[in-house]
């Protein structure tokens, strides 16, 4: 799971289609804008829980065989 | 003014608040609820209802809700709206999954907000909130 969330992290910050990232440009543009209205504080803030769902979602994808929906 | 809709909301049920707090109703109260009970929670809130079946603004034409209150409230003016409303329905509507690149990683994030926190609606725009106030801000920079 944590290997999932890395190859998102890669393509969000390269870019380079290295990895099947498909949630890639989604998490890419949402730090970016993160970035442009708050300071790093707060970005760190807002963007723990975020991985913390990301992650809760990557294992769920993992046990059910599909994305959850 | 309230606004109901189903709890246990993934993307489309929590983008509405965003865009109904910061453009249409700054006032407004959101109310979730079982989903056979929607229609009758705004009859005797005499609440708004949306994103639901039957309800005043919901998933229409292909639509989303989010696109749905962008026409009804004339917001379609507001280019950067528009850029995340495509953002918002390629994330909400499988079936255009990919009709803008940044939906899957949307949903995704939605997705595990609601997976972390369910039925703790509130807890869930609290949290994303700030997330919709980002990507409208990088959507306002896109063809500028």
């Amino acid at each position: 799971m944590l290997w999932d969330i890395a190859r998102m992290v890669h393509e969000a910050d390269l870019g380079d289609e290295r990895y099947d990232a498909p949630e890639a440009p989604g998490l890419d543009v949402l730090l970016r804008g993160l970035s442009m209205v708050r300071g790093d504080e707060d970005v760190l803030a807002i963007s723990r829980p975020l991985f913390d769902g990301l992650y809760e979602y990557r294992a769920r994808a993992t046990i059910l065989g599909r994305e959850p929906s | 003014m309230k606004w109901v809709t189903r709890e246990n909301a993934n993307v489309d049920r929590i983008a509405c608040p965003w865009l109904i707090k910061r453009f249409i109703d700054p006032e407004a109260e959101f109310l979730f609820v079982p989903r056979d009970r929607v229609l009758e929670v705004a009859e005797r809130e005499g609440a708004h209802s949306y994103d639901a079946p039957g309800a005043e603004y919901t998933h229409r034409d292909g639509k989303c809700s989010f696109d749905v209150l962008i026409e009804e409230f004339d917001l379609t003016g507001d280019a950067a709206l528009v850029r995340l409303a495509q953002i918002v329905h390629a994330a909400d509507v499988s079936e255009d999954a990919d009709s803008s690149p940044e939906g899957r990683g949307l949903s995704a994030i939605a997705h595990g907000f609601a997976l972390l926190h369910g039925t703790e609606d509130h807890r869930k725009i609290d949290l994303e909130t700030p997330m919709y106030d980002a990507l409208y801000a990088w959507c306002g920079q896109q063809g500028s």
